[in-house]
């Protein structure tokens, strides 16, 4: 549970927005919070805390970094049984949900397989390999089974949007754009829109998704994921970064580009993801049963497909 | 010989030019229009065969058969890598820093409250290759 950081604004007419937009995760990082005017020091204060806790977990998360907990935790594979820290355990915890979620097809353990795409160097085959989290509250251990490496990656991303609105619960709206993964919390009648970019367009914008009229909830994550901009020519065709969990290489799919809007942005990422490594039947087919409230899938003929209740976010 | 010698045409005097014409040596911008001719079909000529291997979604044999238009329609071009230490980027790419810069915070004012009037878009979701 994470605690907001400061107390509920008081409510008073006219809404003052505060907005901040910095670099982090390898991307663009935006926070914006509506509160009263009075509270307007307090917002600005507050969103630069937090995107200062989203940059520590960031580096603490990167695969990028030599001493990031992760570069850690993969530079040993097989080391196991192997006690987290709170953070990794929650990521990881995070992870195992996903996984479960999309029956499988958001594997985090495959951080050898993304780089033999990426390289065009590909070894044998390993052999069997898993991973479990033991234990509960703080005291998580990692048991690993055969070399596992993690890529966290988009499901990091994901996670971390979902941790840092929490932290801006004493705001009636707030927003965490983590470079396109992005969590929201807002009710009807908004005045906020997301819109979902075109892959090959910048400006070209595909929808704009509106939290619908009567929607029960008021907190929501949109997501976009695709194969069309880490994209590169491999010896043996054109390779992306999203590996296919079942035949160990880059998804061979239609999807271009899946956009899903679901309870947090980490459920939305993990299943913009699956949708286009499963391809659209049966991301189609898989995403209703879990848990997108709405979701818009381009195809390579330049198809638009969408879920049924999609209609209902469009702005 | 003096007989065979007169029926041979007359050779022209090179420096004997006739009045009041001017004419430049035609020979340095013929060799020029040649060489330009020559680079314009060089150029072709690796625009049609250097096409990256991306692009090529079928058989090289198949393709020579069929229309240079058709493997266009599939390329998608690199938007965005994360270079690695050491790594360069491909001819032709704009290089952005990582670094990251001092955080912009903005406060606002919203004139009409966020409750009425048409939404306003305020994040776009996109691929971040994560």
């Amino acid at each position: 549970m994470v605690a907001p950081i400061s107390a509920a604004p008081t409510v008073s007419p006219g809404t003052l927005e505060t907005e901040l937009t910095t670099r982090s995760m390898g991307g663009g990082l935006r926070l914006l919070v509506t509160s009263a005017p009075e509270d307007g020091r307090r917002a600005e204060r507050d969103v630069r805390r937090v995107a200062g806790r989203i940059d520590a977990w960031a580096h603490r998360l990167s695969r990028f970094r030599a001493t990031s907990e992760l570069c850690v935790l993969n530079a040993d594979p097989g080391r196991s049984p192997l006690p987290l820290r709170p953070l990794m355990a929650s990521v990881l915890s995070h992870a195992r949900r996903m996984a479960a979620a999309t029956e499988g097809t958001v594997d985090v353990a495959m951080l050898d397989q993304r780089i033999a795409a990426e390289t065009g160097e590909w070894s044998t085959p390993r052999g069997h390999s898993s991973w479990r989290l033991t234990g509960g509250g703080r005291q998580r251990t990692l048991v690993r089974e055969g070399r596992v490496r993690f890529d966290l990656d988009g499901v990091a991303k994901g996670w971390i949007a979902d941790r840092a609105l929490r932290l801006l619960d004493a705001y009636p709206g707030a927003l965490v754009d983590a470079d396109g993964d992005v969590a929201v919390r807002t009710t009807w009648p908004a005045g906020w829109s997301i819109a979902v970019a075109h892959p090959d367009e910048e400006l070209v914008e595909l929808a704009r998704l509106r939290v619908p009229r009567h929607w029960p909830a008021d907190t929501f994550g949109v997501a976009t994921s695709g194969t069309s901009v880490h994209r590169w020519g491999a010896p043996d065709g054109p390779a992306h970064h999203l590996i296919d969990p079942f035949t160990s290489r880059p998804a061979v799919t239609d999807v271009v580009q899946a956009t899903v809007v679901a309870r947090s942005a980490g459920l939305a990422e993990a299943l913009a993801k699956s949708a286009v490594i499963r391809g659209s039947r049966d991301g189609l087919e898989m995403l209703g049963g879990a848990g997108a409230w709405a979701a818009l899938l381009l195809l390579e003929d330049g198809d638009l497909l969408a879920t049924p209740d999609t209609p209902r976010w469009l702005a | 010989m003096q007989q065979r010698k007169a029926d041979v045409p007359k050779m022209r005097d090179p420096s004997a030019r006739p009045p009041g014409r001017d004419r430049p040596d035609p020979r340095p911008a013929r060799l020029m229009v040649g060489a330009g001719a020559l680079a314009a079909v060089t150029a072709i000529g690796a625009g049609l065969v250097d096409f990256p291997p991306a692009v090529a979604e079928e058989p090289p044999a198949k393709q020579a058969a069929t229309d240079v238009a058709k493997v266009e329609k599939v390329t998608r071009p690199v938007k965005y890598v994360r270079l690695k230490p050491g790594q360069k980027a491909p001819k032709g790419a704009k290089v952005i820093k990582e670094a990251a810069p001092t955080p912009r915070v903005v406060v606002r004012r919203v004139v009409t409250p966020a409750s009425s009037g048409p939404a306003r878009t305020v994040a776009r979701s996109r691929q971040s290759g994560g």
